[in-house]
C-alpha cells in the first residue's frame, strides 16, 4: 500500500490527499534531532500525539485541512518536515518548513494544509 | 443629571472601559516603524538567499503568518503594548523561581548573613536587616542595591528587561553594566550599652563601658558578575531552557492544547471560508488564506527585495481587513491568542527555571566602616551552583560558596610590637532553596561561616567611655588602639524567608549561633529579621517601563 500524502505541485498547499485517506504522520527536523510534537489539531479539533510524536489522521473534509502541531525541542529558524509513516514501513517527507520566531526562543505552532479532494 | 449620578454614571463608564481590552485597543494606530512591526519575520535572511529555488521556499515560509511565523504576525497586528505586557509576565514566572538573589549587605563579620548569594538584582534593591552574625557591636543596617546597566537605563526612559525581536540583536544583549551592582549600607539605630575589653598594643589590660548610638555610612561595594547565567538576561539562560524541554512533553502537551485552542479561534477560520464567507468543505472553493498566500508570493516574487517589507506589510494589513471581515470579534480572539502564547512560553521558562545548574561566579570589593573599628577593605569570590537532580525532578536548591580576605585601610598593630593591614581570611557556605514548589512562599537557607583572624581584632573607646561597671579593669584611652583576642570565629545559620508573591518582597527570618563574637569570647546566638525589596517583579508588571 503506498503513501496518502502527496507534495501540492501548484504549491497552494502543503500537501494533497483523498478525503477517505488515513495518514500516520510525525515531524522532524535535520537541525534538531530532539524534535517532536506534544499537541496537535486538525481543523480545530483534537489530534491524539503518541509518546513517540506520532499522529494519525482522518476523517478530512474536502478541500483545506489545517493540521496545527506544538513543536518542542527546535530553535528559531530550524528546519521542520512533515513525514508520512506509510504502510509499508517506509517513511516520505511531505513538506518542509522552518521554525518561526517568539520572545526568547522559538514559536512552538507549525502548521500544514493539506488540500483533500 | 445630579452630581451624584453623574459621578456614578462616569464611575461606571470607566469601570467598563477598564474592564474592556477591545477591539479599540487592538486597532489603534501603531506607532512602530514598519520594520519594527516586521521584526520577527525572518526578511533578511530571505533576502541574504542568492539561489533562487531556496529562496521561493523561504519566500513560502515567510508569508506562513498562520503556521511558523504565526507570532511575528501577532507581533505586527497587535499594538506593541499588548506585545510589552505578556513579554513581561512570561518574565515574570522566571524570576519569581529565583533563589539566589543577594538583595541585603554583602556576607562578612558585619553581614546579617552566612554567605553572599551570586544573584544581582536587575535595577534596585533595599534591605533593612537585623542580627550580625559575628560582631560584637550589633546594629542594624540598611543597604540600597542598585544595577549599573538597569540605572542606566531606567534613567534614560529605556525598558531596564527589554522585549526583543530577533532582527533586533543589540537590543536583548545588555553590555557588561548588567553585571555591575554597587551598594551602600548604613547604621540606621542604636547598638545599645556595650561592655568591651582587650589589651593595649604594650600588653596591659583595658577596657571601657560605652553607649553607642553612632548612625553612619557602614560600608559601600561594587560587585561584578564574571558568569552570570541565571539572569534571565543573559543568551547563556535562554539557551538552556531549549536543551530541557524534552524531560516536560506531558505538561507542554496540556498546555500545547490550550494554545492550539486560541489558534483555532484566531487563524482557522480565514483557512475554512471561502471569498463568499461559505465553508470551503461545502463549496470546495478555495479559503481566503490559500488566495491571499499564493498572491502574496506572487507579488513579493515580482517586487526587489529592498521593497519587501513594503510588500509584506501591505498584504498582512489586507489580511488583517479580511479576517475583521470574516469575524468582528477577530481583534480580542488575537490579543487572547498573544495571551496564550505567552502563558505556554512562560511554562516552558518556568519549567526549565528549575533545572539551570550553571554556576555563578561574582568577584566583589567592600570598603566597611564597621563602629569602633578601623575601616576595612574586604576582597570576596562567590560561586553558585545548583546540584544536577533525578530527570525530570525540578531540583531548585544552590549551594553558594564564599571565600574572602580582610584588610585594614591602615597599617594596625599586631600584638607582637609590629603592625599589618592583613585582618582575616573567611570562608562560607550556604545552601537555599523554596520550600516545596518552585514559587513556593517559604524559602530556606542553611549556612555555616569560619573567619580565621590573622592579626587580633582592633577597636577603640569613644569620648564618652567609662569604666566597665563592677570592674577595676583600668578605662581605655579614647581614640587609642585595644587588641581583642585572636582567634577563629565559627557561625551557623538558619534563615527562613517568606516571600511574597511577584511584590519583591522577601521577610528573612532566622537565627545564627557562633562560638565568639569578633571581640569578646563565649558564644553568641542571635535572631535575624529583615526586610529585602527587590524592584525586579515591578518591572515585569504589565505597563511597567
Amino acid at each position: 500500500m503506498s503513501c496518502c500524502l502527496d507534495p501540492d505541485p501548484t504549491g497552494l498547499y502543503d500537501a494533497r490527499t483523498s478525503v477517505s485517506a488515513r495518514a500516520k504522520v510525525f515531524v522532524e527536523s535535520d537541525a534538531s534531532p530532539t524534535a517532536c510534537a506534544v499537541s496537535a489539531t486538525m481543523n480545530g479539533q483534537p489530534v491524539e500525539v503518541t509518546a513517540s510524536g506520532r499522529m494519525t489522521l482522518s476523517g478530512l473534509q474536502p478541500s483545506t485541512n489545517v493540521l496545527a502541531i506544538i513543536v518542542v525541542g527546535t530553535q528559531a529558524n530550524n528546519d521542520i518536515h512533515l513525514v508520512e509513516a506509510c504502510p509499508d514501513g517506509t517513511t516520505r517527507r511531505v513538506k518542509q518548513k522552518f521554525i518561526g520566531a517568539a520572545p526568547g526562543g522559538p514559536n512552538p505552532l507549525v502548521s500544514f494544509r493539506i488540500h483533500a479532494s | 443629571m445630579p452630581r451624584k449620578h453623574r459621578t456614578v454614571a462616569a464611575a461606571c463608564i470607566a469601570g467598563v472601559l477598564a474592564l474592556a481590552p477591545t477591539r479599540a485597543a487592538a486597532q489603534q494606530i501603531d506607532p512602530r516603524s514598519i520594520e519594527e512591526r516586521l521584526a520577527f519575520f525572518p526578511l533578511a535572511g530571505v533576502v541574504s538567499l542568492a539561489d533562487s529555488l531556496t529562496r521561493n521556499a523561504a519566500l513560502d515560509n515567510l508569508v506562513d503568518v498562520t503556521g511558523p511565523q504565526s507570532y511575528a504576525f501577532l507581533h505586527y497586528a497587535l499594538p506593541p503594548s499588548v506585545l510589552v505586557n505578556d513579554f513581561r509576565r512570561f518574565l515574570q514566572t522566571a524570576n519569581s523561581a529565583r533563589v539566589d538573589q543577594q538583595i541585603g549587605s554583602l556576607a562578612g563579620g558585619g553581614s546579617t548573613g552566612a554567605a553572599s548569594r551570586t544573584g544581582l538584582t536587575a535595577l534596585l534593591g533595599f534591605a533593612f536587616e537585623t542580627g550580625a552574625v559575628t560582631q560584637t557591636v550589633d546594629q542594624n543596617a540598611a543597604t540600597l542595591r542598585a544595577n549599573a546597566d538597569g540605572l542606566l537605563r531606567f534613567l534614560s526612559n529605556q525598558d531596564v528587561i527589554p522585549p526583543c525581536a530577533p532582527s533586533q540583536p543589540d537590543c536583548g544583549t545588555p553590555g557588561w553594566l548588567k553585571d555591575v551592582e554597587l551598594a551602600a549600607s548604613f547604621n540606621v539605630s542604636d547598638a545599645g550599652q556595650q561592655n568591651i575589653r582587650g589589651t593595649t598594643p604594650a600588653g596591659s589590660a583595658a577596657g571601657f563601658s560605652a553607649l553607642l548610638d553612632n548612625r553612619q555610612l557602614a560600608g559601600f561595594s561594587v560587585r561584578y558578575a564574571v558568569s552570570n547565567p541565571r539572569d534571565p538576561r543573559s543568551p547563556q539562560y535562554r539557551a538552556k531552557w531549549v536543551a530541557w524541554l524534552q524531560s516536560n512533553r506531558s505538561q507542554l502537551g496540556i498546555a500545547g492544547d490550550s494554545l492550539l485552542t486560541f489558534v483555532k479561534a484566531a487563524l482557522l477560520p480565514i483557512q475554512q471560508r471561502d471569498v463568499n464567507g461559505q465553508l470551503v468543505s461545502a463549496t470546495t472553493l478555495p479559503d481566503q488564506y490559500t488566495i491571499w498566500s499564493a498572491d502574496t508570493r506572487g507579488r513579493l516574487a515580482k517586487e526587489s527585495p529592498d521593497r519587501w517589507a513594503l510588500v509584506l506589510a501591505a498584504q498582512l494589513d489586507d489580511l488583517l481587513a479580511r479576517m475583521r471581515r470574516l469575524d468582528p470579534e477577530f481583534d480580542t480572539k488575537l490579543m487572547a491568542l498573544a495571551d496564550a502564547y505567552m502563558r505556554y512560553l512562560s511554562l516552558q521558562r518556568s519549567l526549565a527555571a528549575t533545572l539551570v545548574t550553571d554556576p555563578g561566579l561574582t568577584v566583589d570589593y567592600v570598603h566597611s566602616r564597621p563602629t569602633l573599628q578601623p575601616q576595612l577593605d574586604t576582597v570576596r569570590v562567590a560561586w553558585a551552583y545548583s546540584p544536577r537532580g533525578t530527570p525530570g525532578v525540578p531540583n531548585t536548591g544552590t549551594i553558594t560558596v564564599n571565600a574572602a580576605v580582610d584588610r585594614f585601610r591602615d597599617a594596625q598593630p599586631d600584638g607582637t610590637g609590629q603592625t599589618s593591614r592583613w585582618k582575616a581570611a573567611q570562608a562560607a557556605v550556604q545552601f537555599d532553596r523554596p520550600l516545596g514548589a518552585t514559587a513556593a512562599a517559604a524559602q530556606l537557607s542553611i549556612g555555616a561561616y569560619v573567619q580565621y583572624q590573622l592579626t587580633p581584632g582592633i577597636f577603640s573607646a569613644p569620648e564618652s567611655a567609662t569604666t566597665l561597671p563592677g570592674t577595676s579593669i583600668p578605662l581605655a584611652p579614647a581614640g587609642r588602639p585595644l587588641l581583642a583576642e585572636k582567634g577563629t570565629v565559627v557561625a551557623t545559620q538558619a534563615l527562613l524567608t517568606i516571600r511574597l508573591a511577584d511584590s519583591g518582597i522577601k521577610i528573612p527570618l532566622g537565627v545564627s549561633w557562633a562560638n565568639r563574637s569578633e571581640f569578646a569570647t563565649g558564644t553568641v546566638v542571635r535572631g535575624h529579621v529583615g526586610l529585602t525589596f527587590d524592584t525586579t517583579p515591578l518591572l515585569l508588571v504589565p505597563s511597567a517601563r
